[in-house]
Formats: C-alpha cells, structure tokens, sequence
C-alpha cells in the first residue's frame, strides 16, 4: 500500500479520463472533418450535416457520461489548484484557436512557393502537436500527444495539397482514416473501462444501508 | 530511589487508531487530496468492496472525520463523502506523529 498523497490525487483525477469518451470525441470529429471536406469537394451542399453530426456526439457522450460512465466510476470534485489549471488550459486553448483561425484566413487561397507551403503546411502540425500537447501535460494523459500529430498531419497535407495541387476529394481521406485511428482507441479505452468497472447490482439496493 | 531505566513512556503521543487501519488510511487519504467524491468513486479508488467501504465510512463518520450527504440522482440513492475540518485536523496529526515515530531511526 502507498500513501503518497501526490499519486492518490494523479490517480483519481485520471480516472475521470479513463473513460475513452475524450478519445471517441477526437476521433469523430477528425472523422467529420474528413467527411464534410469531402462532401464539400464534391460540390455536395449539406449545410446542416456537420453541426447536426456534432450535436448528435455531443449528446450522445453527455448521455453516455450520465447514464453509463458515472454509475460505474463514481464522481470526485477536486480542489482548486486542479480547477485553476483546467481553465488556464481552456484559456490557452482558446487564444491558439483564435490565432490559428486568423493565421488560416491570412493565408487562405494564397500560392506560394513551396518553400513557403511547407512552411504553412508545417505551421498546422506545430500547432496541432500545441493544441493536444498542452492538455497532455495539464491533464496527464499523453496519448493526446499522438492525436496531435494525427490531427497535425492530417491538417497539414490537406494544406499542402490544397495550395500546391488544388483541392482534391481524396485529399479528406487522411482525415477520415486519421479519425477513425483515434476512434479505435476510444472504443477499445470504453471497453476496457467497463470490464474493468462493472455497475455492481447490490450498490442500488444497499447504498442507503450506511449509517 | 530512581529506577535504571526512563520512566517515560517511549512513544510520547498517540497514533490515531482510526486512521491507522490501512483501509482507513486509503480512504482519509484519498479524501484529504481532493474536494468530495461519491461512494462509487471512494470504492474505485481504494479497491474496497462495498461491505468493507460501507463499515470504514461509518466508522469514520461516527468519529466525526467525515461528513456523509445522502440523496438521490437519476431516482437511484446517491452518497456524498467529504473530509470534516476535525478529520483534515486529525490527518495531519496523524502524519506529524507518525513521522515522528521513525525521526530516529537510523537508515
């Protein structure tokens, strides 16, 4: 048995990330971006698929969080340091996605040399390995290390060959296999979390017998 | 006439004997570095079946290191455990004397 108090509180603030439900979201939505972007290339005007898509898997996981998630793992609040750190995250997280979004309509529909297309399309996986990196750090959890680079390769060929050849529907796919990569993980993270989590029947009917 | 030896006792302070039961210790430990957290969650944590848990909780609950909110979510009975200010004060202490216990030691 160890006592370290440092470890008890990493262990149970990673246990709320155990889930696979980060990962499923990741993955669906590279997915969706590859999807969209394809359906887009093809001149097939579906307006309201991308945000109805991201409404149904954000509904989805809150259900699955409440319903299936929590009656298994439990709930903990954490002390404050922790809630300091998420929103700085948070915060950090917004000013790179501002930043990106005003760097990417700059450069947008701009052809270069290819030195410089390397260079914006370089731009996209520094900041994608950034986007996840941080989270990785604050949060513990460093597969999101490599779905920055996922999300970073699959953002920064899509550049690429958007500005070097023009944009091209098969150009989506790295999207879509790159999304699918990280759904595979969630769902084998999901599994692996109910096995390991069963919902024990007898809590139901005796949680109320503690004095 | 004066004995040989130190009348003294050799342990000058008491161990916590609530708290020193290892299962005991998990739990007051698990409560100390975070906020609240729900039976489920204490039972995740610590490994403990929910036998175990259930009698360790209301040991502590009845020495008054922790405070036990019961209601109901999505209609199912729902158990909140936190750490009083007595429990946090008798943790610490506990951590100070049992430091102080092996202080001399050598390595």
């Amino acid at each position: 048995m160890s006592v370290d108090l440092k470890q008890i509180e990493k262990n149970a603030w990673l246990a709320s990330f155990q889930d696979g439900l980060l990962d499923l979201v990741l993955g669906t939505v590279l997915t969706i971006v590859g999807i969209s972007g394809f359906f887009d290339s093809i001149n097939l005007q579906i307006d309201l698929f991308t945000p109805l898509l991201f409404i149904a898997i954000i509904g989805t996981v809150f259900l699955v969080k409440r319903y299936v998630v929590l009656p298994r793992a439990g709930k903990a609040t954490f002390k404050r340091p922790r809630i300091v750190m998420m929103i700085v995250m948070v915060s950090i997280q917004v000013i790179l996605l501002l930043t990106q979004f005003i760097m990417f309509a700059i450069s947008h529909n701009q052809k270069g040399s290819a030195a410089q297309l390397l260079n914006s399309s370089m731009m996209w996986l520094v900041y994608c390995v950034l986007f996840f990196g941080i989270p990785a750090l604050i949060i513990g959890l460093p597969r999101l290390f490599v779905y920055g680079i996922l999300y970073g390769v699959a953002f920064s060929f899509n550049e690429f060959m958007a500005k070097a050849i023009g944009i091209g529907s098969y150009h989506y796919l790295i999207f879509v296999i790159f999304g699918l990569i990280i759904v595979t993980i969630g769902i084998i993270v999901f599994i692996r979390f109910l096995k390991m989590n069963p919902y024990p029947s007898e809590l139901v009917t005796n949680e109320t017998s503690i004095q | 006439m004066k004995p040989p030896y130190n009348e003294e006792p050799i342990i000058q302070f008491e161990i916590d004997r609530i708290i020193h039961e290892p299962s005991r210790l998990l739990i007051m430990a698990l409560l100390y570095v975070i906020e609240s957290a729900d039976f489920m969650f204490i039972m995740r944590q610590t490994k403990l079946t929910f036998g175990n848990l259930s009698s360790h909780i209301s040991t502590l609950e009845t020495a008054n290191y922790v405070e036990v909110e019961k209601d109901f979510l999505n209609k199912k009975p729902h158990t909140t455990i936190k750490l009083t200010n007595t429990g946090r004060e008798a943790f610490q202490l506990y951590q100070k004397n049992i430091k102080q216990v092996f202080a001399n030691i050598p390595d």
